[in-house]
């Protein structure tokens, strides 16, 4: 008990020098580290964002104001066009900056071209797709996912995995005011069953290992669009989706990466 | 000896309240990381005639009560639902009746944008949609909800916007009357380490 009560002490003794360590090293984790701050990217980044928000704060004070339809002031005139550009321009050099190089982005492209050979252009008159890169990304509908990258062409939005070019996700996307709108083959082809089957041999091309049979399938419908959808463990889900012209308008995959 | 036992723990009580304090401002910054605005919450306003409303409950992103949605307002208990886990439609006009806004927080930072499509009661070609940033600025888009079913869909093309203010969604689609418009939750995320570790949903980096 002695030799016990004698370690108690040395213990205690020690004890205001570990929480010092403690706070420091919880201190340390939380700012932003030396080495970023001279990272000279994250510099620009931070240098480009200084200037939009000067602009900002000069455009409170002097810029042109009205309101929208729906009452809430926007800016106005010169004002509004030139806070767009600005914006514009300052977002597309940020994305420039943290993006791969090009030869680089290339080689994914050449992948998403690969994947809409195989899997787009069944339906007569669907348009070619120029595939365009965008951003980068940190998750798949709810599941986190390193190393992946957004593209987009006319009429979709892809994500792909850099390290396997393996494209997770690819959906008709939404479109700016004055784009065309997106092509859909609504023509009354096929029925439901015939589209489930189609929308299982676009899995089973993906290789992902994955026994669908093993899943379980809801099925889904809008109005001449098909939607199935299968549920594995903890929320993962494989996602495939036509209108009923027989044209692929989405494929998901959420969580099921083991096998890429 | 006694004396250093008494500084030792008055030392450890300093620091448990030091942890304490960095622990609250962890969970003030967290909300600004990643925000996930409830249909259904605080921060969304629906406008236009009331008859025109329709709430659904067990729909949308809230449908499955393990998601998050912001300050838990996705729950059963949300003082703003009327039916629980619920989304809200109205129908396609040619003028503008019903919409409705999410307060995104005006945050001063760079932020990814999603709005969450729901799998039914939401049938339109051409919702269209507008989001508020920049101190003024607007970018008006349309989304095809008749072609997504329980997802998250983003932007059309461009990446990040900075300080996003709201988002607008109305009843103009010039289609059918019986044509759906849904609403249902958005969410912005802030950019972090040049991808939003954080988004879609409602995953931890």
């Amino acid at each position: 008990m002695k030799v016990h009560n004698q370690i108690s002490k040395k213990f205690l003794a020690v004890l205001p020098l570990l929480a010092v360590f403690a706070i420091v090293g919880v201190v340390a984790s939380k700012t932003t580290p030396v080495g970023a701050q001279q990272d000279p990217v994250q510099a620009k980044v931070e240098a480009l964002t200084k200037k939009l928000q000067d602009a900002i704060a000069g455009a409170q004070q002097n810029g042109e104001f009205t309101t929208n339809e729906f009452g809430e002031r926007v800016y106005a005139g010169a004002t509004a066009e030139r806070m767009k550009k600005l914006h514009n321009d300052v977002s597309n050099e940020i994305r420039d900056l943290q993006a791969r190089p090009e030869a680089e982005r290339a080689v994914t492209i050449n992948r998403i071209n690969d994947w809409n050979d195989r899997f787009l252009y069944k339906v007569s008159d669907q348009p070619r797709q120029e595939v365009q890169y965008a951003r980068k990304i940190g998750g798949i509908q709810n599941f986190k996912k390193d190393g992946v990258e957004v593209y987009f062409s006319q009429d979709y939005a892809y994500q792909v995995d850099v390290a396997t070019g393996k494209v997770l996700d690819a959906y008709i996307r939404p479109k700016e005011v004055g784009e065309p709108k997106e092509f859909m083959d609504m023509t009354p082809r096929y029925d439901a069953a015939q589209l489930e089957q189609m929308a299982k041999d676009v899995i089973a091309a993906q290789d992902l290992g994955v026994d669908l049979d093993k899943l379980e399938l809801e099925r889904g419908q809008k109005v001449g669009t098909y939607f199935f959808t299968w549920h594995g463990e903890g929320g993962k889900s494989l996602q495939v989706a036509f209108t009923q012209g027989g044209q692929l308008i989405g494929y998901t995959n959420a969580g099921f990466f083991d096998n890429l | 000896m006694k004396n250093l036992n008494n500084f030792s723990k008055l030392f450890l009580s300093l620091a448990m309240v030091v942890g304490v304090l960095f622990g609250a401002v962890q969970g003030v910054s967290a909300y600004n990381e990643r925000t996930i605005i409830c249909s259904g919450g605080a921060y969304f306003d629906k406008y236009g005639p009331s008859q025109y409303w329709y709430e659904h409950g067990n729909q949308g992103w809230c449908h499955n009560p393990n998601n998050w949605c912001e300050n838990g307002q996705c729950s059963n208990q949300s003082p703003y639902n009327g039916a629980p886990y619920s989304m809200w439609k109205t129908y396609s006009g040619c003028s503008l009746s019903n919409y409705a806004r999410w307060n995104m927080g005006n945050i001063a930072q760079w932020s990814y944008w999603y709005t969450f499509i729901p799998s039914n009661y939401a049938t339109t070609t051409n919702a269209p949609y507008q989001i508020t940033y920049n101190g003024g600025s607007g970018y008006s888009f349309s989304i095809n909800q008749n072609a997504y079913y329980n997802r998250w869909i983003s932007l059309p093309t461009t990446s990040n916007y900075y300080q996003i203010m709201n988002t607008w969604l109305t009843d103009v689609t010039c289609e059918g009357s019986t044509t759906q418009v849904g609403f249902d939750e958005t969410e912005i995320c802030k950019e972090a380490n040049s991808s939003s570790a954080y988004c879609p949903g409602s995953h931890n980096p």
